[in-house]
């Protein structure tokens, strides 16, 4: 779709000459996001800097039909972010305010625009000048959390390492000021625990910029524990790191975050500038905090220890401080990145599945990847049943491309057929929206559309995500 | 009520599931013109559909613990009771994951779930007499939300059967699931205006090495009771209960720093838990005040919300910023709104749970003013002839 230069003008007059994008050499760099497999140009970036501007870019969008996409930092792993049909993308990224840190009702209300770190760092700084307690912190923490913005992680409801205990985004946040397609503001919610009605805030996190465009968030914030103990264990085998897990979770501990990651995992990282020091000859690691008071963090993880060794973990170490736990931490989540040093290219997979199926995944995956020729790695949230086979391919290769992408095509149904989903964080995206009907009937995905119509009747909104054609 | 909808339900459903209605099924003063008591997700969806073509106005029920919350229905002709349909519980414990019927009492459950060293990590008020349903489709929580999350977060998926009879079911029941709408947030909490839940699937969590209830003689300030780490607290009239949970070393040293600011009773283990589920189910309060009232605010203003009212019984939650005060006798309309507004600058919200009917005629007793447009264009996605407790929801949907 070309806009016209009527539009344009409108569009200058409300965010300046210096805040809009217009030409094509420019725009190139938005014609992609995180997943890097597809490519769709936008006709114009604006970069609106209050709710209010965002409310009349959208208004010009509406009264035009032109379709708008919202952009965080485009980190999205699904194809999210594109425009598959072109038109406005707003970007929030200068709408990166932090408005306020409240410590009394433990929340921190930010602009859509601002990193997931920052809320943390702002946090953490604050706790520095006036010692407050034990410290705050947000703990919806995906891997991506120093470069996505929160307006990105609300509408993917991202999930991180933390949300085994914490939750997923949607499960941190209090209040949303959205703005509607027809350029409407609205505010759902407050610094509170639930408010009367439906959860209108539960049903736009997660729906992937597809009925309004998120401006601001009131998120919850958690309080830090005295302390916290990290504990590595390195298994020869899937099955006794998967038992492991089991009988770590059974056993009324609740640990912080339980990750795994499997040999091609390990070895990709400790190739690269992000080394940790992670067992490069373990079928599969796993990595795993809990927090406490410090004896009772102590007394966790001691029994954790024990229940790693009884499962047959070959080598179980307890970080000897935080350096040591932070040098693992940064390893694990680089994982994605890392996959950078052992392929030229590779999609990452995000399925969930439950979580004593994991020996069974595996073992399917690998021979999916025998069958297609890729070598896949695999990182997987134990705790949550969260796996990401990271394919790895070469795309100066002919039809190598599309063969990875048929592979985790397989490896998704796979998923579902062992009774589980197609993503557990990423989102269906643009990627993934022709499986979506293997989780939902027909019926099912129309009450799905009649909801995206309450909000989104023109149908405006990130258009050709989600749903299959 | 045109009795040929009846005749062709009763053709197509057992013998005994058409019942007259008893006082029990009364809401609000309104007597339903018949009963209709299904035996299995099947009838409840050959009712269902025969009720929505005939436009008849439903109100589905289980144990019949909540029906005073709601507004005064718009139009009461069926009771649908749930009481026989789908009791069942399925505990997964490896995955800890559970399902549960919502015909199921939740202390049933609760027993069931303990048999395998797991439980259902929520405390809702009636938890003593409450089915699954009553909790799933009102989403009550407790105290121990603080640490666990609420109803609605804690479940992973909803079956159900909508208005028009078809049956659905929203999330995979997988911890981690972003696939497509998150629909299943919608159905918590809808108070049965969206169509019937029939079976919910929810995270569990593990039974701790070690449960300690202390109670205290008088009320710690919320910051230093946030220092203490308690898994929830609530205050009743004034007495201060804290629950620790963890390994022994965690708890002892919990309870010792309590120690340091405050004296202390303790209880521990199944004896704490039964003292701490009676507290939070609230029998007193809900058997002996006809006007309840629930404040819901940022944490730190509770206090003053609880300033505004004179209530006889407060059950304070200060962690999750809750609290459910008991009156005796009615309150004025306008009162209500003078309170509601202040409740409402102070950020929060305020429902009234359980009023005289007098006094229910005059109010909405959910109190919220905006959005409503939104809500009443989202009911009309799953309910478009407003089959479902018509009126009983916000703003008279
Ligand atoms: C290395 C790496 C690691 C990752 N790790 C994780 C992880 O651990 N967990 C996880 O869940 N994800 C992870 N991701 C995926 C991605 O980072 C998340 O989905 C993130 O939430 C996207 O945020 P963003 O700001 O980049 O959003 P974008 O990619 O810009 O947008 C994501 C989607 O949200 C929409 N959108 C963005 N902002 C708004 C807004 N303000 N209003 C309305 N719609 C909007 C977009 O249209 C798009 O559909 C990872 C990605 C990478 C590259």
């Amino acid at each position: 779709m070309v806009l016209s230069r009527e539009i344009i003008n409108k569009l200058i007059s409300i965010v300046g000459e210096d805040n809009i994008i217009t030409d094509d050499v420019e725009l190139m760099v938005y014609e992609a996001d995180g997943s890097l497999v597809y490519t769709a140009k936008p006709d114009v970036v604006v970069f609106p800097r209050s709710t209010e501007e965002v409310a009349k870019i959208v208004k010009v969008a509406w009264e035009n039909r032109i379709p708008i996409v919202g952009r965080g930092s485009g980190t999205s792993l699904s194809g999210g972010a594109l425009p598959i049909e072109g038109g406005i993308v707003i970007s929030l990224a200068r709408m990166n305010r932090i408005l306020e840190l409240d410590i009394e009702n433990e929340t921190a209300t930010v602009e859509a625009g601002v990193i997931n770190l920052w809320v943390s760092d702002a946090l953490a700084k604050l706790n520095y000048q006036y010692p407050i307690d034990l410290g705050y912190y947000f703990p919806a923490d995906p891997g991506s959390q120093r470069v996505s913005t929160i307006g990105g992680n609300i509408s993917h409801n991202a999930g991180g390492v933390k949300c085994f205990k914490y939750g997923v985004t949607v499960n941190n946040v209090r209040g949303l000021k959205v703005v509607l397609p027809n350029g409407e503001i609205r505010f759902f919610g407050g610094k509170v625990i639930e408010s009367p009605g439906y959860d209108v805030i539960g049903i736009i996190s997660g729906s992937e910029g597809t009925m309004a465009i998120v401006t601001e968030a009131v998120l919850r914030i958690v309080s830090n524990y005295e302390s916290v103990k990290t504990i590595l264990a390195a298994f020869n085998s899937i099955e006794d790191a998967g038992l492991a897990v089991s009988r770590i979770i059974s056993s009324g501990i609740r640990p912080v975050a339980l990750e795994f990651m499997d040999r091609i995992a390990v070895n990709a990282i400790e190739a690269g500038p992000w080394g940790g020091g992670l067992p490069t000859d373990a079928e599969a690691i796993l990595l795993i905090d809990v927090e406490g008071s410090e004896p009772g963090a102590v007394a966790e993880a001691n029994r954790i220890v024990d229940i790693l060794k009884s499962s047959g973990a070959y080598m179980v170490k307890l970080a000897k401080d935080r350096a040591e736990a932070n040098r693992w931490w940064s390893a694990r989540k680089q994982a994605f990145g890392a996959m950078g040093f052992v392929g030229p290219n590779y999609i990452t997979g995000d399925g969930t599945i439950p979580r004593k199926k994991l020996p069974e995944a595996l073992y399917r995956i690998r021979e999916i990847g025998n069958k297609y020729g890729f070598r896949i790695a695999n990182v997987f949230h134990a705790g949550d049943g969260n796996l990401h086979p990271l394919i790895l391919y070469d795309e100066r290769r002919p039809g190598e491309r599309e063969k990875a992408l048929q592979a985790e095509d397989e490896i998704l149904r796979m998923c579902v057929e062992i009774g589980g989903t197609i993503t557990g964080e990423h989102g269906v995206g643009y990627h993934k929206r022709h499986l979506i009907s293997l989780l939902y009937t027909d019926y099912e995905l129309d009450v799905m559309k009649r909801i995206k119509s309450v909000f989104d009747p023109l149908g405006i909104m990130n258009p050709g995500k989600i749903f299959p054609r | 009520m045109s009795l040929s909808v009846i005749k062709n339900i009763e053709r197509e459903v057992g013998n005994d599931s058409i019942k007259e209605p008893s006082n029990d099924y009364v809401v609000d003063g309104l007597v339903p013109k018949v009963v209709l008591y299904p035996r299995d997700i099947n009838e409840l969806s050959i009712m269902m559909r025969n009720i929505n073509r005939a436009g008849l106005k439903v109100i589905p029920m289980v144990n019949k613990s909540k029906l005073f919350l709601g507004n005064v229905p718009k139009g009461y002709d069926v009771a649908i009771d749930l009481s026989r349909v789908h009791r069942i519980i399925e505990p997964d414990p490896e995955e800890m994951v559970g399902i549960y019927g919502i015909s199921v009492p939740f202390m049933e459950v609760q027993r069931e779930l303990s048999r395998v060293d797991r439980r259902l990590p929520i405390d809702p008020p009636l938890s003593s007499r409450s089915s699954i349903g009553g909790i799933f489709s009102c989403n009550l929580f407790g105290p121990l939300a603080y640490v666990f999350m609420s109803t609605r977060d804690i479940t992973l998926r909803v079956r159900a059967v909508m208005p028009d009879g078809t049956v659905v079911r929203w999330g995979t029941g997988m911890i981690k699931d972003v696939a497509g709408y998150n629909i299943k947030r919608l159905y918590i909490g809808s108070c049965g205006s969206l169509g019937i839940i029939y079976e919910v699937m929810t995270r569990l969590a593990a039974m701790p090495e070690v449960i300690a209830v202390a109670r205290l003689d008088r009320e710690l300030d919320l910051l230093v009771t946030r220092r203490l780490k308690p898994f929830g607290v609530v205050v009743i009239n004034g007495t201060m209960y804290l629950r620790f949970e963890g390994v022994k070393d965690e708890v002892e040293y919990r309870l010792s720093k309590l120690t340091e600011v405050s004296r202390a009773e303790v209880f521990y283990g199944a004896e704490a838990d039964d003292h701490w589920y009676r507290l939070t189910s609230m029998d007193q309060l809900f058997e002996n005040y006809d006007l309840i009232m629930k404040v819901i605010l940022p944490q730190y203003k509770l206090g003053d919300a609880l300033s505004l009212v004179k209530a006889d019984y407060v059950v304070k939650m200060p962690m999750i910023g809750e609290a459910y005060l008991g009156l005796r006798g009615a309150l004025s309309p306008d009162i209500i709104n003078a309170i509601r507004n202040r409740v409402s600058e102070l950020g929060g919200y305020l429902i009234i749970v359980k009023a005289p009917l007098e006094m229910k005629r005059s109010i909405d007793i959910w109190g919220l003013q905006q959005n409503l447009d939104i809500m009443a264009k989202l009911k009309a996605v799953f309910d478009p002839n407003n089959v479902m407790s018509y009126g009983r929801f916000v703003g008279g949907i």
